[in-house]
């Protein structure tokens, strides 16, 4: 090992830093300035753009029917001064059916698929603690699964693991509504269609095999009239894959939501365009009780467009944001105009020599 | 120095004792105890003294002209500074530095190098004694305390190492125990001895390893380490908190990937750093040397990490030293070697070292005959404090000292080859001992958003605050069953919004930017590798690239209020140039010659070319065919010149018989140089020698070729003369080649002495053979045309320069260098003796019988001369004209000699008033007995303990005095290119620049005017004051001066001002009895430049202290020397320049660079660039956490304040780490606030970083704005999802997407100069958000125990209301940025915008001229357009 070997070698090669133009930072640039002049272009772009588009908005907005109709203090049929929220309160009364009937007019037809909907208000599903209380294995169909999450809500009082588990499927809500014409007769609805196909077929799922076998040894839930397996006749909507059931699990993001219920089913030639105006009977069996946590029920029948329900809020939003850039558009070509001279002017050279300026 | 010192206390008693010694026998009985006396005497000097011999000659340049003493007030300013300097700052406390206050007396003893203003008397009487107690505190205590050489540019640790270390590693400090050791040569222990059987097996073998973990204890260490942070502790605690059950927000393993990834980040980052270490160690590790085999009995190659103690080594010349050696034998006479101990301490000047005593006059040393055993000092830190002794089998101790050690890391020069045993190796090597850390010093800007971090912190437990309130409100509206409330919520509203706090704690834990931290390291990281790679910051002259030794303060370089820059070597070239003299009151002139204007700034300055009065008055005859009086006294100053000073010629090439194998080339015997190289007087050794050395193949050199068998032993002086041709030199040059007269005095120094007595005893008689070779030798010298090489470069130029001379100071080769120009030249010097050439007497040899080092005090470094075959004992002095002057002999007014003083004087103001340093030389005739008298007088002083300095100060002054006008000369220090267009920009960009000098008032304001720190329309203040109260009178009345300015002038201060202050003015205005330094700094903040002349390094360091504490400004000190160190550590930034003066500066810095002119471009371009990166990176963290926290606490408004979150844990958990990490990475490390070229031009814009504009206020700015986006990106999506079927995590999925793209879109409104790696910053958020979101909602549906949520995202994005959303939250979120943005672009511009805007439209008439030329180009072919269309093309080209 030669020292001075070494040192040639280094004589040679030259510590000169590569001339690549990443390393000197010399990459190909673009330096906008965001003035006046440069920026009045987008502003007036984002108001030509967004009052259309906020209009367009409105008018799909528009063109979606919408009923709704707030039950939460219907009154019993069977005793018309008595609401069946207040029947429900006495002692003795939490399991008892209560049923109401309301006449109401549709003012138009509704026109196209037509959507019932039950909201509730005040409802608040994203509680931290409700959010939780599920067991997503149990509802893949893993009885066996158990999760601390669920308490108090996972066993029941004799000490047998809920199925399913959790407050979310505890409060399942189990009124049933039912919409008669008074011209056309029943309007007929499927139970079927109305849950996310993702989750009907990714995040439920039955046992195989007789699901009441699966579930021996296994509670309902509490707050539950009927068994698991009793939810509904058709073998494709029952047990976990109930769509009742997984449209209620999928839980709101916010306090007041809604959720579909059913769908008017269009084959019948009274139906076939939607639903006709005219007077309607709302047949409800009141169960599930909202006022104690001063909640709200409400049967919605609505319609949809290709942007959606209807929310005139972004229709709005749109055109007052666009607005908003137009006018601030304005602003900035006044100032433009005003001020364009102003920079060349200010380039004053002012030789502080000191610190503290 | 030291040595020559010491060498000299060994000769001279015993040549002046003489008469008392007469019979032989007594005599050398005599010398023999003189010797071992003075033996235990130089151990001393080593360890007390001789440290301050090495501050006086390392740094003679940089003080030697008014390194102005303070008088013994300064020794006031210490306490101040112990008690003013608090805090974890860990400072070296040597060569004059500010010191922390260590409450062990013995520190101050090692610590206590601040002989540059203090008095001895300063120090504690009985330091000494005290030093072994000292030492084992400091070695218990793991302190890094090292001598004082090494530590002015490391810091030592002095905290204690952690608890855990010290119970770790409490059983590795047996060696560090005060001690001593064993060694035994490893040849004489049986070969298959076991490592405990061993003597030396208990001895750390010489592997190193610096890197700080390895594969075992990588994690836990690197862990430990991690968790020292407090940012870190901070994450554990959410963690914990995360694990309580009623806590429990998000999933337990989930919670912890931030933490994992931020902690798995540091540790990559450690590990990438430390593999680098573990690169460098291997390398070498397995470096090579050659290790006496005992078996074979010859040398074998072996890797270094296989050295162990004991072992026998074989060192070439030029090789680098493997452990720490004690010096057996030397190809050189007398037993020397030299050693570069440029790696280890910075110092470039070669030290001698000497073989252990005896060893020399062995003429047969072998390896296998060495059996002495060694008892040696266990390891210390220390590097110049050495003991030991050999014990050879015969009984006979033989102390050993650091005069015989070679360090680790230094680097053999000018000895063919040595020898010697090896006493420490690996860690325990004193250069390993040493190694510390780089060092922290604190970042304005961090500092800052650590005040911000803390309003974080405030304005998260106010969030969580307010969530626990709303929680108990809200509970309390409740009662009886809930659907969606457990009887658990319901049970206690109070302990549940409790829990909510914690919970909101965990859940917002992100609006604390822990992953900020770890992105600043890396935006620095890519911040200091721009600045390594930039070109314009590469020097091409020296080949040096601008190194950032902090990483962490690069930012701090765009901050900088005050430059405090040291003038020579920083704002000069530090290359001295002989210049003017003025002999006997005659002034001679050397004006600069045309080959020195084109000479390039770093190539060798071509030799002076003698003025022509000069050499005609120096060979003057008068009337009687004799030299006349001018003409001796010419010869005479040239004679001083050559003789005061420590100038060291040495010789190449050297070459070693042994190849890198071991293998003795060219020699029958495979065996072992027996031949005692020194002894000239066998020939046939010598011819031995020249033959082993001709087929030598591994020399880089050519061979020489065969011929000196038969050549007449003066020819092999041939081989002396030097030649710049590489071939000439291979021709004649023997490998051995020595000054004759060298070779007569190679004698063993008990020889030696009594030869040097044998010539004092017989006068008259001169040995014959110094006249004969004298005169042999000059014939050569016609020819020769030495190569005078500046330490700097001598990498490129040493291999072919056969002869050069190596001086501590440029200074004193600019003055071998001129006398060597009028042929007075120096052929030789050793501690013994100077061989000078001088014309017509041929070769004259003085020897050297004292030499008085310079130091700052005096000012002077003088040296006790007799010629060689006279009597006469001559004091020779130079030094400034303030301490030579007053010391001259007295004499009356109108004497002739009163008159050339007069002179002298007139000419010397004049030399000063043109910018040269000057030197005054005189002479002393000294009477030998008194000089006798004086030398035992002073050994006494030496030995002695108690004010040992102030005495040898006071015995130097009684020597130095009487003197006689021999001459003074002018030097001149070049300024460096572009030195006044950096100070004008830095002027310019309003940074205050104060120049703090050692040089002479006139001197420095001369140069302050040529470096355009002065100008002609300034007014300049002088403070120049001899006591306190005109100091203050001086102040007060410069103060009223300019409130009359003020006042006339209306408030405005137009007037420019520069300050000139002295040391002595600076004495009484620094110390803090006075008062004086509040007053003083009002006064400089209406002078644009300040410039302090006379200042001493603590000084400067101390006014440096001053202004970054009184006024708080943030500081740069650049430097390139030894006495810059301190300053350097003190400012806020410290620049070292890679200059002539060693690496001192540059190993004390935190940037080093080549030239001064780079500072302009790294202060107003990368500086300026990093402050505004990391400002903006700082301010873009804070607010994409902030916003994204509001968000999420806009919810618990909507989820009854539960804790819920909406988004996907996962979403929550990487929003920092993955989805917008990129972004502020991009913006940190390659956004371009203006191109570099406006920037360079307009130095103004500099303010903007000075006064901390890019951050100021911008925190609740930017708080503002985030809860203004988090309001539109949660409350659009509210209201757009009102009423509606929407999941949780269908909403949470917009909010997130939303969150991203305005987040993203911010990003871009920020963004000034737009390149691929931002568009690809933001390209890769978006990607990976989506990929992630994709592939999670895809495939991980059942995850660690998350919420199922398969499918959200397609679900979402199935749904147009989504795109309505993401649409429109980020135009209505960056709305009012944008439009506030713009409009006070518009109306109101700031500067850096004004310049934009004008470049670009000068860049704009470009292309139309551009177009309108190019429409005529056929007509008109070199019209002025062209001129202006090219100019803004290039323009153009670099700023598109």
């Amino acid at each position: 090992m030669n020292v001075a070997d070494i040192d040639q070698g280094i004589r040679i090669k030259s510590k000169r830093p590569s001339d690549s133009n990443f390393k000197q930072q010399r990459l190909p640039s673009w330096q906008p300035i965001l003035t006046a002049g440069t920026v009045l272009p987008t502003f007036f772009i984002i108001g030509i753009a967004f009052i259309p588009v906020g209009v367009l908005l409105l008018y799909f907005s528009n063109g979606v029917s919408e009923f709704s109709y707030n039950y939460t203090n219907c009154a019993r049929v069977e005793n018309q001064s008595q609401t069946c929220a207040d029947y429900l309160k006495i002692r003795g009364n939490e399991n008892a059916e209560c049923h109401c009937s309301v006449k109401f007019q549709l003012e138009r037809d509704f026109k196209g698929k037509v959507f019932f909907y039950y909201g509730l208000t005040n409802y608040y599903q994203n509680h931290r603690r409700y959010v939780k209380s599920r067991d997503d294995n149990q509802l893949l169909g893993e009885f066996d699964s158990t999760t601390s999450d669920c308490a108090p809500f996972q066993f029941d009082h004799k000490g047998q693991p809920i199925v399913p588990c959790g407050a979310i499927a505890n409060s399942l809500f189990n009124d049933t509504l039912f919409l008669t014409s008074d011209s056309h007769g029943n309007v007929p609805v499927s139970k079927t269609g109305i849950a996310w196909p993702s989750d009907k077929q990714i995040k439920f799922r039955n046992p195989p095999g007789n699901l009441e076998e699966a579930l021996k040894g296994k509670g309902r839930p509490i707050a539950w009239q009927k068994n698991l397996w009793e939810l509904d006749t058709n073998p494709d909507n029952n047990g976990l894959q109930n769509e009742d059931l997984i449209v209620w699990m999928r839980t709101a993001a916010l306090p007041s939501f809604r959720k579909l219920y059913r769908r008017v089913i269009h084959d019948d030639f009274a139906f076939k365009d939607g639903l006709p105006r005219g007077m309607y009977t709302l047949n409800i069996t009141y169960n599930y009780p909202v006022t104690q946590f001063d909640g709200s029920k409400s049967f919605i029948i609505s319609t949809t467009s290709i942007l959606g329900g209807k929310n005139p809020f972004l229709g709005w939003a749109y055109i007052t944001v666009g607005s908003i850039c137009f006018l601030l558009g304005i602003v900035l070509l006044i100032v433009h105009l005003k001020y364009r001279s102003h920079a060349q002017s200010s380039t004053s050279n002012t030789n502080q020599r000191s610190p503290y300026t | 120095m030291e040595e020559t010192r010491r060498k000299t206390s060994l000769t001279i008693p015993s040549n002046l004792q003489l008469p008392s010694s007469n019979h032989p026998q007594l005599q050398r009985h005599l010398s023999l105890s003189e010797a071992e006396r003075t033996y235990i005497f130089s151990t001393n000097t080593t360890d007390n003294q001789a440290p301050g011999i090495r501050v006086g000659s390392g740094h003679s340049r940089s003080v030697s002209h008014g390194g102005g003493a303070i008088n013994a007030q300064a020794g006031n300013l210490r306490p101040a500074l112990k008690s003013a300097m608090k805090g974890g700052h860990q400072r070296a406390l040597s060569q004059g530095q500010i010191q922390d206050a260590t409450p062990r007396s013995g520190h101050s003893r090692v610590g206590s190098k601040t002989d540059f203003i203090l008095p001895p008397t300063h120090k504690e009487a009985d330091d000494s004694s005290r030093e072994p107690s000292t030492a084992v505190v400091i070695a218990r205590g793991h302190t890094r305390q090292a001598s004082r050489s090494e530590s002015v540019y490391t810091l030592r640790r002095q905290d204690l190492p952690p608890w855990w270390k010290r119970f770790l590693f409490c059983r590795s400090s047996k060696f560090e125990e005060y001690g001593f050791r064993n060694v035994v040569p490893n040849h004489i222990v049986p070969a298959k001895t076991q490592k405990r059987d061993h003597p030396n097996g208990k001895y750390m073998g010489n592997k190193i390893r610096t890197t700080k973990y390895t594969m075992l204890t990588f994690l836990p260490k690197n862990l430990l380490e991690q968790f020292h942070r407090v940012a870190n502790i901070y994450f554990v605690f959410i963690q914990i908190l995360n694990w309580v059950p009623e806590l429990t927000v998000f999933g337990k393993e989930i919670a912890m990937i931030p933490l994992l990834i931020v902690l798995a980040a540091t540790a990559l980052k450690d590990l990438f750093e430390d593999r680098r270490r573990y690169a460098s160690d291997k390398r070498i590790n397995n470096s090579t040397c050659r290790v006496y085999h005992g078996e074979t009995k010859r040398y074998v190659k072996i890797r270094w990490q296989d050295l162990n103690v004991g072992d026998i080594v074989h060192l070439s010349n030029n090789e680098t030293v493997p452990a720490d050696i004690l010096l057996l034998k030397s190809s050189e006479p007398l037993g020397i070697c030299y050693i570069d101990t440029c790696d280890l301490d910075g110092e470039t000047n070669l030290k001698r070292r000497q073989v252990v005593r005896g060893f020399n006059e062995r003429s047969n040393f072998t390896p296998s005959e060495f059996v002495s055993k060694l008892e040696i000092d266990a390891p210390t830190t220390k590097i110049y404090r050495f003991h030991g002794a050999m014990i050879h089998p015969s009984g006979e101790r033989i102390p050993v000292n650091s005069d015989n050690l070679l360090l680790r890391e230094s680097r053999l020069k000018n000895t063919s080859f040595v020898e010697g045993v090896v006493v420490y190796a690996g860690h325990e090597t004193k250069a390993m001992l040493n190694n510390s850390g780089p060092r922290y010093k604190r970042s304005y800007l961090e500092q800052k958003m650590n005040i911000d971090v803390v309003w974080c912190v405030i304005i998260l437990i106010l969030l969580c605050a307010v969530g626990a309130i709303g929680c108990y409100l809200w509970l309390s509206k409740f009662s009886g069953e809930i659907p969606f409330l457990t009887s658990f919520d319901m049970a206690d509203p109070k302990k549940e919004s409790f829990y909510m706090f914690l919970r909101l704690i965990i859940i917002l834990q992100i609006l604390i930017p822990l992953a900020l931290y770890v992105t600043i390291e890396v935006c620095k990281l890519f911040q200091v590798l721009i600045i390594h790679n930039s070109i314009e910051l590469y020097d091409p002259h020296t080949d040096k690239k601008t190194e950032c030794r902090a990483m962490n303060i690069t930012e701090n370089l765009g901050q900088i209020q005050y430059v405090f820059s040291d003038k020579t070597g920083t704002l000069t070239e530090n290359r001295m140039v002989f210049r003017r003299c003025t002999i006997a009151g005659v002034d001679y002139n050397h004006p600069q010659s045309e080959e020195e204007k084109i000479c390039l700034p770093n190539a060798p300055l071509p030799p002076v070319i003698p003025n022509t009065n000069l050499q005609i008055d120096l060979t003057h005859c008068d009337t009687n065919g004799r030299l006349s009086l001018h003409a001796q006294r010419c010869r005479e100053f040239f004679t001083v010149l050559a003789l005061c000073n420590t100038v060291v010629v040495s010789e190449s090439p050297h070459r070693d018989c042994m190849n890198a194998s071991g293998v003795i080339e060219g020699s029958e015997e495979n065996g072992v140089t027996l031949v005692k190289a020194s002894d000239p007087l066998i020939n046939d050794i010598t011819d031995h020698y020249l033959r082993l050395s001709e087929s030598r193949s591994v020399s880089p050199s050519p061979t020489p070729s065969n011929n000196s068998k038969l050549q007449p032993p003066n020819s092999l002086k041939m081989n002396h003369v030097p030649s710049l041709s590489p071939i000439n030199s291979s021709a004649e040059s023997s490998p051995e080649s020595d000054s004759p007269p060298m070779r007569i005095k190679a004698l063993t120094p008990t020889g030696r002495v009594k030869s040097i007595i044998d010539q004092v005893s017989k006068l008259p008689i001169v040995p014959s053979i110094l006249a004969s070779t004298g005169k042999s030798v000059k014939k050569f010298h016609i020819s020769t045309k030495h190569k005078l090489l500046q330490t700097s470069s001598k990498n490129n130029v040493k291999a072919v320069t056969t002869n050069q001379y190596e001086a501590e100071s440029p200074d004193e080769l600019a003055l071998v260098n001129s006398s060597f120009a009028y042929n007075f030249i120096l052929e030789n010097r050793n501690p013994n003796t100077v061989l000078i050439n001088e014309p017509n007497d041929g070769l004259v040899e003085y020897e050297i019988l004292k030499v008085l080092p310079f130091d700052s005090n005096r000012k002077c470094m003088s040296i006790v001369v007799r010629k060689i075959g006279g009597h006469d004992v001559m004091l020779y002095t130079k030094g400034a004209d303030s301490t030579i002057l007053p010391a001259l002999a007295k004499c009356t007014n109108d004497s002739e000699e009163y008159k050339l003083r007069e002179r002298t004087q007139h000419q010397l103001d004049l030399y000063a008033r043109q910018g040269l340093r000057v030197l005054v030389f005189a002479k002393r005739n000294l009477n030998p007995i008194e000089f006798s008298e004086w030398y035992s007088q002073h050994q006494e002083y030496e030995m002695s303990t108690d004010n040992r300095e102030k005495k040898i100060r006071e015995s130097f002054g009684l020597l130095e005095r009487n003197l006689t006008l021999i001459g003074a000369t002018g030097i001149e220090d070049r300024l460096q290119e572009d030195v006044p267009e950096t100070i004008d920009s830095l002027l310019q960009a309003g940074i205050v620049v104060w120049v703090l000098t050692g040089d002479k008032t006139e001197t420095a304001i001369n140069i302050a005017y040529s470096a355009k720190l002065f100008h002609s329309q300034m007014e300049i203040l002088k403070l120049t004051a001899r006591s306190r109260d005109a100091a203050e009178n001086c102040i007060k009345f410069y103060m009223d001066e300019i409130e009359k300015q003020l006042i006339e002038a209306g408030g405005n201060d137009l007037k420019n001002r520069a300050l000139v202050v002295d040391g002595k003015t600076l004495t009484f205005i620094l110390d803090p009895k006075s008062n004086l330094t509040v007053p003083f700094l009002e006064l400089t903040r209406y002078c644009a430049s300040v410039l302090c002349c006379r200042s001493t390094p603590l000084q400067k360091a101390y006014l440096v202290k001053v202004v970054k504490e009184e006024q708080k400004m943030s500081t740069l000190a650049i430097g390139d020397g030894a006495n810059d160190v301190s300053m350097l550590q003190m400012a806020d930034v410290g620049i070292g320049i890679c200059g002539q003066e060693g690496m001192q500066a540059v190993m004390a810095s935190d940037f080093a660079i080549a030239k001064f002119k780079i500072l302009e471009k790294l202060l107003l371009i990368h500086g300026h660039l990093n402050y505004d990166r990391l400002a903006k990176l700082i301010i873009y963290f804070f607010y994409k956490n902030a916003t994204f926290v509001f968000v999420l606490f806009w919810f618990q408004l909507y989820s009854g304040f539960s804790g819920s979150v909406m988004m996907e844990q996962m979403y929550v958990m990487i929003y920092n780490f993955l989805f917008t990490a990129v972004p502020p990475i991009a913006v940190g490390a390659f956004e371009k606030r203006l191109h570099e070229d406006i920037l360079i031009k307009n130095p103004k814009l500099y303010r903007w970083g000075r006064l901390g504009k890019g951050y100021k206020n911008q925190f609740w700015l930017v708080m503002l704005d985030s809860l203004w986006q988090s309001l539109v990106i949660f409350f659009i999506a509210v209201k757009a999802y009102d009423d509606s079927t929407v999941g949780l995590w269908e909403f949470g999925a917009t909010i997130v997407s939303s969150c991203i793209i305005t987040m993203l879109c911010h990003f871009a409104l920020e963004v000034r100069t737009w390149t691929i790696i931002h568009v690809g910053a933001i390209a890769f958020s978006l990607l990976s958000f989506l990929t992630f979101a994709f592939v999670y909602n895809t495939y991980c549906t059942t995850f660690m125990g998350l919420p199922n949520t398969a499918r959200t995202i397609q679900d979402t994005m199935s749904n147009v209301v989504f795109y309505e959303i993401i649409i429109l939250t980020p135009v209505l979120a960056l709305l009012p940025r944008y439009f506030i943005r713009s409009l006070k672009n518009s109306i109101k511009p700031s500067d850096d915008i004004i310049v934009q805007l004008e470049s670009k439209r000068e860049i704009k008439r470009g292309e139309k001229l551009l177009a309108s030329w190019s429409a005529r180009s056929d007509t008109t072919t070199r019209s002025p357009i062209f001129r202006i269309t090219h100019n803004q093309d290039q323009t153009l080209k670099t700023i598109s």
